[in-house]
């Protein structure tokens, strides 16, 4: 039990919030992409700005995980800055 | 008009390369990773000019075309490939340069202590680099075919596109590939995106092609597409086997040992996943073809014919240049990767282990001329769609990470896991592919590879223990000095870890 405490101690070390915070959000928008749950969001309809769903889907979990990508360069991946 | 594009896409990066060669200094070193002193911005370009091929800029729209949205999962795997630039290629850089690698095998070899697996490492990146250089050869050739109105032939187009390319390799190494990648990158982003919305133009815009195409085609505009065939298993297996596969290619493994600054790979996934937005001149074209030119036999060809019939010579010709470019930085890349793997981890580890670095470099120009050769007279012979060639390249160096991700976190890993794994996902893929099995519930044979290779490597690495404790330590040694460089709160918490961590 001890054993087990000290490692998660040691894992919420490792990751820190910020950290954490990050490598989550990204991982997020990998399943949105790229899991099964892609299919929820296979169809055409709604039409948004003109596009179909499935492609406005694709577009914004691209946008937000590269918008994660560059907070994360920002903040030195949630590492303390050397 | 054309040929005069045509020539001078030639001659301008032949010039450039040239030039960049007056840096060049005769070492293994300088030739193969630029001395490790790669500054950001050809980083950048060489990587994305690179890992962007023939297969990004004709078989993306050829897929749109064909198959409808299923090449859409590219923006992911551009996101996942800028992702593993940062969290693998900086450990696979950092290694390099403490321990002066020059190639996978170098790495892979050392760490699991075994000859045989660094043999079956380079006979690996060698073997299904050769297909994927092939479909650049191509993929180049058709351009410039069809660029020229059939005035160059493929044969001569292929013939040319080589010639340029081993001329600058030749003289200036992996210096010259990353200036001309700068231009070529260039090239090839404007080229893609342009393309598109210049062609969708003629079916009244992108929002008018969307609505035509929910009209008239439907089924193009979701999974599994019009033929049925790209549901979501091809769209998670295009995810997977093309992001890891051409990570894991040879010429990839040398653009994170030749990067000056480990601050740099932080940013590349930003950059990459950014890139990736060019894709969408893809989705504009390949749609926009099967409203303007339906039933086109050759899928691979409905972006230069398309801006053969609707775009102004000129502005066809810039743009078939951008294709070939895409092409070009991809194909000098390999060439040079291959020609790298054979001189350093056959030539000068089991054939002339005391060559001096004139021989070297000079036995790494003479395998680019074999490597060209090679894939000039398969691009000549063996027919095949590009996107089907190269996913089942990517397939094989894929099966790479496996060892590589254990080389990098775990010190159980073992080197007989590490050759079960590789021998079995190779095994896997080869079968599936080209033999008598049939790759399950539609995921690519690639993606079963993966498995399998992943469950024997993490089984057996459970069940063996290594015996060379000091091999062990030094890569210890060397990731714990890497986190107190890159992660120093790893290092204050790994004082209070227990004795299984990082086991």
């Amino acid at each position: 039990m001890s054993t087990h405490s000290s490692g998660l101690k040691v894992l919420g070390a490792y990751l820190t919030p910020r950290k954490l915070s990050l490598y989550v959000s990204m991982m997020v928008c990998f399943v949105m992409l790229e899991s099964p749950l892609i299919l929820i969001a296979n169809s055409i309809e709604p039409m948004l700005f003109g596009l179909p769903f499935f492609l406005v889907w694709n577009l914004f979990w691209w946008f937000v995980l590269t918008m994660t990508f560059l907070v994360a360069y920002l903040t030195n991946w949630g590492s303390p800055t050397p | 008009m054309s040929l005069t594009i045509i020539a001078a896409f030639m001659i301008i990066p032949l010039v450039v390369g040239l030039m960049s060669a007056r840096q060049s200094q005769e070492t293994s070193e300088d030739f193969f990773v630029q001395g490790r002193a790669m500054g950001s911005i050809a980083v950048f370009f060489t990587v994305a000019a690179t890992w962007w091929s023939a297969f990004a800029f004709l078989g993306s729209n050829a897929t749109f075309y064909t198959n409808g949205p299923v090449y859409l999962t590219a923006l992911a795997w551009n996101l996942l490939f800028g992702f593993m630039y940062y969290w693998i290629g900086k450990r696979v850089w950092y290694l390099g340069k403490r321990f002066n690698y020059l190639t996978p095998s170098d790495l892979l070899g050392d760490f699991y202590n075994s000859e045989t697996l660094r043999i079956v490492v380079a006979a690996i990146t060698l073997i299904f680099t050769v297909p994927y250089l092939q479909i650049q050869l191509t993929g180049g050739a058709y351009l410039i075919e069809v660029a020229s109105n059939g005035a160059i032939p493929f044969w001569l187009a292929a013939l040319l596109f080589y010639f340029v390319i081993i001329v600058y390799v030749w003289v200036g190494g992996i210096r010259a590939i990353a200036w001309t990648d700068v231009i070529y990158g260039a090239l090839l982003f404007f080229g893609m995106m342009y393309a598109g919305y210049y062609i969708s133009t003629h079916v009244g815009g992108p929002t008018a092609l969307f609505a035509q195409l929910q009209e008239s085609s439907p089924a193009h505009l979701t999974l599994p597409g019009p033929n049925g065939t790209m549901g979501y298993p091809m769209w998670f297996s295009l995810f997977v086997i093309t992001a890891i596969g051409a990570f894991m290619g040879p010429q990839i493994w040398l653009r994170m040992y030749s990067v000056k600054s480990g601050r740099l790979f932080n940013l590349m996934p930003f950059l990459l996943g950014l890139a990736a937005i060019a894709y969408m001149g893809s989705v504009l074209s390949g749609y926009s073809g099967v409203l303007l030119e339906p039933g086109i036999a050759n899928a691979d060809q409905i972006l230069p014919v398309m801006l053969m019939n609707y775009a102004p010579y000129l502005l066809a010709s810039l743009i078939m240049a951008a294709g070939a470019a895409a092409a070009m930085s991809t194909a000098n890349s390999q060439i040079h990767a291959v020609s790298t793997v054979v001189t350093m981890d056959i030539y000068q580890r089991y054939v002339n282990p005391s060559a001096t670095q004139a021989r070297i470099v000079f036995i790494g120009r003479l395998s680019l001329v074999g490597f060209s050769l090679a894939a000039y007279i398969m691009a000549l012979t063996v027919p095949g769609v590009l996107v089907t060639i190269g996913i089942a390249a990517l397939a094989g160096t894929a099966q790479l990470v496996v060892p590589t991700l254990g080389a990098i976190t775990w010190k159980r890993a073992h080197p007989t896991a590490a050759l079960a794994g590789l021998l079995g996902g190779v095994g896997c893929v080869l079968l599936m592919t080209f033999g008598p099995l049939s790759a399950p519930l539609g995921f690519h044979a690639g993606v079963w590879g993966l498995l399998l290779n992943t469950l024997l490597f993490i089984g057996l690495s459970h069940v063996l223990t290594r015996g060379d404790a000091d091999v062990v330590e030094r890569f210890a040694k060397a990731r714990r000095d890497y986190d107190g460089e890159y992660h120093p709160e790893r290092t204050t918490c790994a004082a209070s870890a227990p004795a299984s961590l990082g086991q």
